[in-house]
């Protein structure tokens, strides 16, 4: 093994290592809150028109702030009879988001938090004055369209759940863990390290070449039967009576992608055209263990702690080191079935 | 169609599969496939694997049927 070689695993030990350490000493400062509550509306008066509740952040960081709220037993967006106007304030009483609906599950981009108790305030607006008054005071702008047929009388049952995650820590694990993949795959044809010689180029032989043709074809017409799946479920996802996907757009466009790379690799693994000549296939595979290892434990850490999925489904943020873990191990395991053939055959 | 010309000219000089791969700059499996008939080489490979072998490229390549 070459020196640049050795040094490579090093470095890369070492990453795993600390991304290990991370995992286990990290503090985990996610907080949440939820409560359910009947909201009851007699001549467009709410009998109990506030709640509120709240979570302690007991240190300063960048948080992720998401809320969701809707009537009845399961969380299906289904609207009662009146508003609900959302504040969330922190300790000094400055407003951090303000917004409205009738049932919304929503999930803020990352800001800056102080250490202090941040508290969701729920005010029930049950005519069109008091959301009117709600826009203009803390959304400083007017309201949305007509919601006259919106406010009704009636009794709802509400479930409001309030949570403030931290953002820097697995999110970043994970997104450098993904990115490593997608790199480390797509990039192989062209990466100038861990070579058995010091030629700075690639060889391949023309049968490889040829090969790696196929593989990219088998690779381009898996992922066009793919992308007209998903826009012709897209397309039918309005209808009524049809199964929602349970993933995020964005999960759906990379799960297109790397079924696009795998069968890529996969195909050029086992035609023995992913490595050139004079790659070391060794350094490779251990590589691919270790990336695989490192997005299977955060997938695993992320199952665990029962935030794999959301309430509407699988997001690119939590599954997506799974998915690349997954993808990662299926690399692997052609890698292995095509070196135990190789050897049969010498 | 197997080249069993091939395999006996390699045989013939005690060459591995991986020897002459090495000699004409191409992967183990490449000759592999070769031999088996599962991959049709280009001219330019043909008269590599000749000059290594010391044969000409009818007596490895030429199918007299």
């Amino acid at each position: 093994m070459s020196k640049k070689v050795r040094n490579l695993i090093l470095i890369l030990g070492s990453i795993v290592v600390f991304i290990a350490l991370l995992l286990i000493f990290y503090p985990k400062n996610n907080y949440s809150s939820n409560f359910e509550t009947n909201v009851t509306i007699r001549d467009s008066s709410a009998e109990n028109d506030t709640f509120e509740t709240s979570v302690d952040v007991k240190r300063k960081g960048i948080y992720v702030i998401s809320f969701s709220f809707w009537q009845g037993e399961s969380p299906n967006y289904r609207v009662p009879g009146f508003i609900s106007g959302i504040t969330i304030l922190d300790e000094k009483g400055n407003i951090v988001k303000a917004t409205s609906a009738g049932a919304l599950e929503i999930e803020y981009t990352p800001i800056t938090l102080e250490k202090g108790k941040y508290t969701l305030k729920v005010k029930v607006l049950s005519d069109q004055k008091s959301y009117d008054e709600f826009c203009q005071k803390y959304l400083d702008m007017p309201s949305s369209a007509d919601t006259i047929d919106i406010f009704k009388d009636g009794s709802w049952q509400m479930h409001y759940n309030f949570k403030i995650q931290q953002y820097v820590g697995l999110f970043i694990i994970g997104l450098i863990a993904g990115s490593i993949f997608l790199v480390a795959v797509l990039m192989i044809p062209i990466l100038d390290f861990a070579r058995i010689d010091n030629d700075k180029t690639k060889q391949y032989d023309e049968r490889q070449i040829a090969m790696q043709g196929k593989a990219y074809k088998y690779a381009f017409y898996t992922m066009l039967i793919y992308f007209s799946l998903i826009a012709l479920l897209t397309l039918l996802n309005d209808l009524p009576l049809f199964i929602k996907l349970p993933f995020s757009s964005d999960l759906l466009i990379i799960f297109g992608l790397l079924l696009g790379i795998i069968v890529f690799a996969v195909t050029a693994v086992m035609k023995d055209a992913y490595f050139s000549l004079n790659d070391n296939k060794n350094f490779f595979i251990t590589f691919f263990s270790i990336l695989a290892f490192v997005n299977l434990a955060l997938g695993i850490y992320h199952i665990a702690h029962g935030d794999i999925a959301r309430d509407n489904g699988f997001t690119m943020v939590n599954f997506g080191n799974l998915l690349f873990g997954t993808a990662m191990l299926v690399l692997l395991i052609s890698l292995l079935l095509k070196k135990i053939k190789d050897r049969k055959e010498d | 169609m197997k080249n069993l010309k091939l395999k006996a000219a390699r045989a013939a000089l005690d060459l591995s599969q991986q020897d002459l791969a090495d000699k004409v700059g191409v992967s183990r499996q490449t000759i592999n496939a070769i031999e088996k008939g599962d991959y049709n080489p280009t001219i330019n490979l043909c008269i590599a694997i000749c000059k290594a072998l010391n044969k000409t490229l009818d007596e490895l390549f030429w199918d007299p049927s």
